[in-house]
C-alpha cells in the first residue's frame, strides 16, 4: 500500500449500519462482514464514511495510515472486497460513490406528499394472497383453537356458528380482484365441510387462474371422506395435524389422499420437544413426504421457542441477504405484504393479530386495501420501526418480522437482544 | 446486441465502471480500470499480467505499481466477474401490446382531455396549430360537441368502475384545452354539470384548464365555483417577453392577460394561491431566469417552462423557426423539475436527476419493482404506455393517447352516436411502430434505459431516425459528464434520491 494520502472508499454494494454501540460493514455480494465497537477508531470512521457529505469516501492522511487500527481496517476491507484505497494523487477531485439509498417513485412516502395522487394509486396490484374463512362451525374442541391461526395458516372456530361468508359476497370479492397480482386463495374454516356451498364455491374458484389452497383439520377430513371428490388435482390441500395425533386416522387419510392423486401437504403443530419427536416418528412411520412442522407458542413454552425458533447472529448472516433484500427489509414486511384475511363475519384484516381494516358486508375490498396502504401496520411492519430491533445494528440484515413476533408482541425472538 | 459494461473517466481523472447487468456504477482503482480496458479489447488479462508485469509496472500517465498490486486487482476482477458485473446483458425489446393491455391502461388512466375548440382569440407565432407545424389538423373554428364528450365519458366510466381499475379514491382529471377553451364555455358548463351526475366507484373528478387568460375576467366565477385548476400561458413579466403572444391584429395580448391575472388574485386570493398555475414557453425573447424570477417574485409561483416543440416543423420555415428558439442550452429546463429547481438552480441538475434515476440502480417504480428486482423484456423506446396517463379527444372527435403528438397518430374516433376504439387494432398499430423502431434500438447503447417518445422520432417515415441514439462513445461521454457533475455536487445526489418524484 502506498503511504501518501489515500481515498478510502466503500463499495456501493456494501451496507453500513451504525447504532450506539457498533458499526457494521456488510458486503451484500459475498455475505462477508466487519464489525467494530464504539471504542474502536473505526466506529467513528464508519460514521464519517456513512455521512451524506462523504458518501462512502474519506481522505486518509499519511498519519492516519500509520495508525495500526486504521491500517488493519484498510487491509481487511480490501481482503473482503468491502472497500479499497486509491492514492489521492491519481485524481484532481474527490471521487463519487453511489451510496445505496432507495427511492420508490410510487411508494407511500411520495404518494402521501402528492397533490394529485394518494396511496390508493394502483394499490390493487399489490394484493397477492387472500385467505377466506368460510365459517366458524366445527365439531372438534382443539385446545388453542383460537390461537393457532394467529401464528400460521390454520382453521379457527367460535361460538358464533351462524357466521358464514355468503357465496355471493365471495363472488363479488373475486370479481373485484381481477386487476390484482393475486396468486393464491387460502380457504379455512371452522370445518369447511360444514360450509353449505363448498362444492359450488370450489367450482366457481376453479374458473380463476389462482392456486386454491384448502386448510382442513385431519379429523374433519376423516369425518367427511365422502366429500373428498369436491376437490380436484388443481387444488392444493393442506392437512392440519394438532393435539394428540390419532395414528389410525392419519394413516387412513394419508393413504386415501395418495390414491386420489391430490396435491397434498401436511402441517404438524408442536409446542415442545417431546411432541416434536413423536411427530417425526409418526411422519416416518406413515411415510409422509410433504410436510411442515410448525412450532406453536402457547405462552408457557418460551424455552422451546428459544431452542427452536430464536435466531442467532450466525443464522442472520447465513442467509446472505442481497442489497435488494435489504431494501425490501427497510421498506415492507415481505411476509405480510399483499395479503388479506377475510373472516366469516366479513371482517377484513391484513394480519389476524392486527386491527380490522373493514367489513366486506359494508365496504369493498378496495376500501380495506386502501386503509392498509394509508394507515395499516402489517404490510409495513419492519424492524427499524419496533423496539428493540430499531436500535439493533443487524436490523436491516435480519429476516422480516414474523407472526410469532407480532402475536407475542416481542420482536426480539433472537439470542442477540435478550 | 448485448452490452456488458462501460468504462469511463471523469474530468477529474477518476475511473469508474457501469455494469449493465447489475445496473450499478462503481468507482475503480486505476489498475482495475487499466486491466478492464485490456479486457474490453479481448486481451486475456491474467496472461497479460504474467507476461508484462515483473516486479514493477508503470501505467502511462498514472504511476508505477507492484506485481502484487496487479495480482490483487486480478482477484478483484474475478470477484466482479463472479457477481455479474462484467456479464453481457441484453434486455429484450420483445414485449408487445395485446388488446387487454390497452384496455387495462384505459381503465387506469388519470385524465380525459377535451380539445373544446380549435378556435383561438390569439394568434401566437409558435402555436402548434400555426404555420410552423405540419402534424396537426389546421384550425377550422370547430367546437367539440358536448354529446361527443358525454359519449366518451359514459364509455370511460364503465371501465373506471370495472375491476380492471387498480386504484381507489383516485382523482380523475377532466381537462379542457383548445385552441382557447374559454371560447366554448357552453361546452365546459355542460360537461361539468353532466360529470357531477356520474357515479364513480373508485374515483372522483377534478377539472383542469389551460387558457391564454384573455377571457378569464368573464368566466372566473364559474371556474372558482367548480374549483378548476387553471394553467395560464404567459411567457414572462414583460411585454417584450410575450412578443409572440398576440391578437390576430398583431397587438400584444400581454396587458389584457396580466390585468386578468391581477383581477383573480384580488378577487379570489385563496383560490389564486391553490389553483392558479402558469405555463411559459422558452424562446429567444425570454430566459429561464427571467421567467422564474418574475413568477416567483410577483405571484410566489413556479411556472412550468416548456421548450418550443421541435416535432414536425414545416421544412420551408425551419430557418425562421430556429431563430425563435432559445439557444442558451444551459438555461433549458424540463417541466418535471421546476419545483426542484425553484430552490436548487444548478446547471445540469435535470440531466443528473435523469441519470441518477436511470443508472443508480436504487430507484424503483413501485413495490412490485422492489420485490421482483428484475429487468425483463420491455417495450421498445420510452414511449408512455398507451392511455396510461391520459386520453385526448380533439375537436373533430379524433382519439389520441396524448395532446403532444401529431394528429396522424390517432387511435380511434368518437361521434354523437358511437365511439370507435378497437383495442386490438390499437395494439397492432403500436406494435407496428415498435417493430420498425426496434431495429434502430437494437444498435443503441441507451436501449435498456430509453426515455424517448417514438412519436417524436418520425416513426411513420420510411427511414426512422432517433435523435437520442447512442453508440458506445456517446455513452462513455454521458457517464463521464454526469459523474464529473456528481464529484462537484455530491450533496445533489441525496436531495434527488430523498426528494425528487416524477409523479
Amino acid at each position: 500500500m502506498n503511504n501518501e494520502n489515500q481515498w478510502l472508499f466503500i463499495e456501493p454494494y456494501v451496507v453500513i449500519t451504525i447504532n450506539d454501540k457498533k458499526a457494521l460493514f456488510y458486503n451484500s455480494l459475498n455475505g462477508e462482514k466487519l464489525e467494530y465497537s464504539n471504542s474502536s477508531k473505526i466506529y467513528n470512521l464508519a460514521k464519517r464514511l456513512n455521512s451524506n457529505k462523504n458518501s462512502y469516501i474519506v481522505k486518509l492522511s499519511k498519519i492516519d495510515m500509520d495508525d495500526f487500527e486504521i491500517y488493519k481496517f484498510a487491509k481487511n476491507i480490501r481482503n473482503l472486497f468491502i472497500g479499497d484505497l486509491v492514492n489521492t494523487s491519481f485524481s484532481q477531485l474527490k471521487p463519487f460513490q453511489f451510496k445505496p439509498i432507495l427511492n420508490i417513485q410510487k411508494g407511500v412516502y411520495f404518494l402521501k406528499k402528492s397533490k394529485d395522487f394518494n396511496v390508493g394509486r394502483h394499490m390493487m396490484q399489490y394484493l397477492n394472497e387472500l385467505t377466506l374463512q368460510l365459517n366458524e362451525k366445527c365439531s372438534l374442541d382443539c385446545i388453542n383453537c383460537d390461537s393457532y391461526y394467529k401464528q400460521f395458516s390454520f382453521c379457527t372456530k367460535s361460538n358464533k356458528i351462524s357466521n358464514e361468508l355468503d357465496i355471493n359476497q365471495i363472488e363479488r370479492i373475486i370479481e373485484d380482484i381481477k386487476g390484482t397480482s393475486m396468486q393464491k386463495i387460502k380457504i379455512i374454516g371452522g370445518d369447511i365441510f360444514k360450509y353449505s356451498e363448498l362444492e359450488e364455491l370450489n367450482k366457481f374458484l376453479n374458473k380463476y387462474p389462482y392456486l386454491i389452497e384448502y386448510y382442513i383439520q385431519y379429523k374433519n377430513l376423516y369425518l367427511n371422506l365422502d366429500m373428498i371428490n369436491v376437490f380436484n388435482e388443481s387444488n392444493s390441500l393442506n392437512i392440519l395435524v394438532n393435539g394428540d395425533i390419532d395414528f389410525g386416522i392419519l394413516t387412513a387419510i394419508t393413504e386415501l389422499l395418495q390414491k386420489k392423486g391430490l396435491n397434498v401437504s401436511f402441517s404438524f403443530v408442536t409446542s415442545n420437544n417431546n411432541e416434536c419427536g413423536k411427530i417425526e416418528e409418526i411422519i416416518s412411520n406413515i411415510g409422509i413426504e410433504n410436510y411442515t412442522i410448525r412450532p406453536f407458542y402457547n405462552k408457557s413454552n418460551l424455552s422451546f421457542f428459544k431452542e427452536n425458533v430464536f435466531i442467532n447472529k450466525k443464522d442472520i448472516f447465513e442467509e446472505k441477504p442481497t442489497l435488494n433484500d435489504i431494501f425490501i427489509r427497510q421498506t415492507i414486511n415481505q411476509i405480510n405484504f399483499g395479503k388479506l384475511l377475510i373472516k366469516s363475519n366479513g371482517d377484513v384484516y391484513s394480519n389476524p393479530n392486527d386491527i380490522k381494516l373493514g367489513n366486506i358486508k359494508i365496504d369493498t375490498i378496495y376500501d380495506s386495501v386502501f386503509n392498509e396502504m394509508d394507515s395499516g401496520r402489517s404490510w409495513w411492519s419492519i424492524r427499524t420501526k419496533v423496539k428493540p430491533c430499531n436500535k439493533c445494528v443487524y436490523n436491516l440484515i435480519c429476516p422480516p418480522i414474523s407472526n410469532y413476533e407480532i402475536y407475542t408482541k416481542r420482536y426480539n425472538l433472537c439470542h442477540i437482544h435478550r | 446486441m448485448g452490452v456488458d459494461y462501460i468504462l469511463f473517466k471523469t474530468v477529474n481523472e477518476n475511473n469508474y465502471l457501469y455494469s449493465y447487468n447489475n445496473n450499478q456504477i462503481v468507482f475503480l482503482h486505476p489498475i482495475m480500470h487499466f486491466l478492464l480496458n485490456l479486457n474490453k479489447r479481448n486481451i486475456e488479462i491474467n496472461k497479460w499480467v504474467k507476461k508484462n508485469v515483473k516486479r514493477i509496472y508503470e501505467i502511462k500517465n498514472v504511476g508505477k505499481f507492484t506485481k502484487s498490486d496487479f495480482e490483487y486487482y486480478l482477484k478483484k476482477i474475478d470477484f466482479y466477474l463472479d457477481n455479474g458485473y462484467l456479464k453481457d446483458y441484453n434486455i429484450q425489446n420483445t414485449q408487445r401490446y395485446n388488446a387487454d393491455n390497452i384496455k387495462f391502461q384505459l381503465a387506469n388512466t388519470n385524465q380525459v382531455s377535451f380539445e373544446v375548440t380549435d378556435s383561438c382569440n390569439l394568434k401566437c407565432e409558435y402555436c402548434v396549430y400555426g404555420e410552423y407545424y405540419v402534424n396537426r389538423d389546421k384550425p377550422m373554428n370547430i367546437n367539440l360537441n358536448s354529446e361527443i364528450a358525454k359519449k366518451t365519458l359514459v364509455y370511460l366510466v364503465n371501465l373506471w368502475n370495472s375491476s380492471l381499475n387498480r386504484s381507489h379514491k383516485k382523482m380523475i382529471a377532466i381537462g379542457f384545452y383548445g385552441g382557447e377553451a374559454l371560447l366554448n364555455m357552453d361546452f365546459i358548463i355542460d360537461i361539468v354539470n353532466y360529470s357531477k351526475k356520474i357515479t364513480l366507484k373508485h374515483s372522483y373528478f377534478s377539472y383542469h384548464m389551460t387558457t391564454n387568460g384573455v377571457l378569464l375576467d368573464k368566466y372566473i366565477d364559474f371556474l372558482v365555483e367548480n374549483d378548476f385548476n387553471i394553467s395560464i400561458s404567459l411567457d414572462g413579466g414583460l411585454e417584450s417577453n410575450n412578443k409572440y403572444r398576440k391578437f390576430p391584429n398583431q397587438q400584444s395580448a400581454f396587458k389584457v392577460i396580466y390585468k386578468n391575472i391581477l383581477l383573480i388574485q384580488n378577487k379570489y386570493p385563496e383560490y389564486f394561491k391553490r389553483r392558479i398555475g402558469f405555463i411559459s414557453v422558452l424562446h429567444n425573447q425570454n430566459s429561464e431566469k427571467e421567467i422564474y424570477n418574475f413568477f416567483n417574485y410577483k405571484f410566489d409561483k413556479t411556472p412550468l417552462v416548456l421548450n418550443l416543440d421541435t416535432d414536425s416543423i414545416n421544412p420551408d420555415l425551419i430557418d425562421e423557426f430556429k431563430k425563435m428558439q432559445q439557444t442558451d442550452m444551459d438555461s433549458i429546463s424540463d417541466i418535471r423539475f421546476n419545483k426542484f429547481k425553484k430552490t436548487h438552480v444548478v446547471g445540469n441538475v435535470v440531466d443528473f436527476t435523469n441519470f441518477v434515476f436511470t443508472y443508480s440502480g436504487y430507484v424503483k417504480n413501485n413495490y412490485l419493482g422492489l420485490l421482483s428486482n428484475k429487468r425483463e423484456s420491455k417495450l421498445p423506446t420510452g414511449t408512455c404506455e398507451t392511455f396510461s396517463r391520459k386520453i385526448f379527444i380533439t375537436a373533430r372527435g379524433k382519439i389520441l393517447p396524448c395532446e403532444r403528438i401529431g394528429h396522424q397518430f390517432k387511435v380511434g374516433s368518437v361521434n354523437e352516436k358511437d365511439i370507435q376504439l378497437n383495442f386490438e387494432k390499437i395494439a397492432n398499430q403500436y406494435n407496428g411502430y415498435f417493430d420498425k423502431i426496434d431495429q434502430l434500438c437494437n444498435k443503441c447503447f441507451l436501449k435498456n434505459s430509453c426515455g424517448v417518445c417514438m412519436f417524436k422520432q418520425k416513426i411513420e417515415s420510411k427511414d426512422v431516425y432517433c435523435n437520442s441514439f447512442k453508440d458506445y462513445g456517446k455513452m462513455v461521454n454521458l457517464f463521464s459528464i454526469n459523474l464529473s457533475y456528481a464529484e462537484q455536487n455530491n450533496e445533489m445526489y441525496y436531495r434527488i434520491l430523498n426528494k425528487v418524484n416524477y409523479e
